[in-house]
């Protein structure tokens, strides 16, 4: 007992190293699976304020492209508003409550946004207090951003497209056929979508949208367009390389996708299981 | 002595927020960030509780992983580099340490 507890205390250095070292260890490798970095994240009181404070200060920096952006929405919004025909848009809004909406979403603001790491994320304004939970889509007005996957009371941590653990499932816009969007890490400009039959007509320029498939997403958010595509080493599958719409090393004003039909849609799932 | 925690805590807090909010947007050549929070560590008095010494290594470096969502990198390295620290001085000015 005397000798072990000697021991402890002649390599009480080497001791604390070795223990802090593997508390170091085991973060860096919880943090590369989904939903599991819990502890170590961004979406916290203290980042987040930090965060915000530096963001309050340069907002006004982006204010006149920020306008730009929120201007060519409107516009590209009115534009259809005022094409539909005063019927239809009769149809669409003849109950006021939204009992038959199935997606609500929320304006949030980014205040950290990274794309030079290969795993990447970013921090929005809204949390739990804003009934934000993990798994809500991302978007901005021209397209997907990525996914919620940790809140706190006032923040969340977006898992952004840029990040080699997302899959998204996405289809091309003329057919039916899907695909699953991955990133290789590699520039933030292209995005990987693979899984994607030989069967689909695949032509460079070609439009990819969000698929209906999976709940975060509704169907046909766009993503980007098709830029290069060959076949992968199966022999049955693509492997295209996309050109993101948006540009994701400028990302301000986000918008949150949350489907109220998730738990429906799931609880129908897992009848059979 | 008293100075010396003071003077500490400030560098401590000042790297942080300077690495945290300027030279994390560097990017240089697309991804390329200068790593000046090692400075505390560099700096830190010699003669000093190894132990307190490897444990505030430990706490900068989850602090940056903290605000650059990276999981505990930075702090293995920071607990890496503390622990060595001693070891290299003493190789190169064995007399002085």
């Amino acid at each position: 007992m005397q000798q072990i507890i000697n021991f402890l205390i002649r390599n009480k250095t080497f001791l604390l190293f070795l223990l802090l070292f593997s508390i170091s260890l085991f973060l860096t490798i919880q943090s590369h699976s989904y939903h599991k970095s819990k502890f170590i994240n961004s979406a916290n009181f203290l980042t987040g304020g930090i965060y915000e404070a530096a963001n309050n200060i340069g907002d006004y920096f982006n204010l006149k492209t920020e306008n730009a952006i929120l201007l060519e929405e409107n516009n590209r919004l009115k534009s259809i508003l005022f094409n539909t025909t005063k019927d239809n848009l009769k149809e669409q809004y003849k109950d006021s409550s939204l009992i038959n909406a199935s997606y609500k979403l929320t304006a949030a603001h980014v205040y950290k946004n990274s794309f030079s790491a290969t795993n990447n994320y970013l921090t929005i304004n809204k949390g739990k207090r804003d009934s934000i939970k993990q798994d809500y889509g991302v978007i901005t007005s021209k397209g997907i951003v990525g996914i919620i996957d940790n809140t706190s009371k006032k923040y969340a941590r977006v898992m952004s497209v840029l990040n080699t653990n997302i899959r998204v499932n996405a289809q091309l816009k003329k057919t039916n056929h899907f695909g699953t969007l991955k990133w290789n890490g590699k520039s933030p400009e292209y995005a990987q979508l693979v899984d994607l039959p030989k069967q689909a007509p695949v032509n460079v320029g070609d439009t990819i949208i969000t698929g209906g498939l999976s709940t975060i997403f509704p169907k046909g958010i766009p993503i980007g367009v098709i830029s290069a595509f060959k076949i992968d080493a199966t022999e049955n599958y693509f492997e295209i390389d996309i050109k993101l719409f948006n540009d994701m090393t400028n990302v301000g004003h986000v918008y949150i996708i949350e489907n109220l039909d998730t738990e429906e849609i799931s609880t129908l799932n897992n009848l059979d299981e | 002595m008293n100075n010396a925690i003071t003077i500490n805590i400030a560098r401590f807090i000042i790297l942080i927020l300077l690495q945290v909010l300027v030279l994390n947007n560097i990017n240089f050549l697309g991804y390329i960030n200068p790593y000046i929070y090692i400075l505390f560590i560099i700096l830190y008095p010699i003669k000093n509780n190894r132990l307190l010494f490897i444990f505030l290594s430990f706490l900068l470096g989850l602090t940056v992983d903290l605000f650059l969502d990276s999981g505990g990198v930075h702090a293995a390295a920071c607990v890496t580099i503390a622990y060595i620290r001693p070891i290299l001085l003493k190789f190169s000015f064995a007399r002085l340490a």
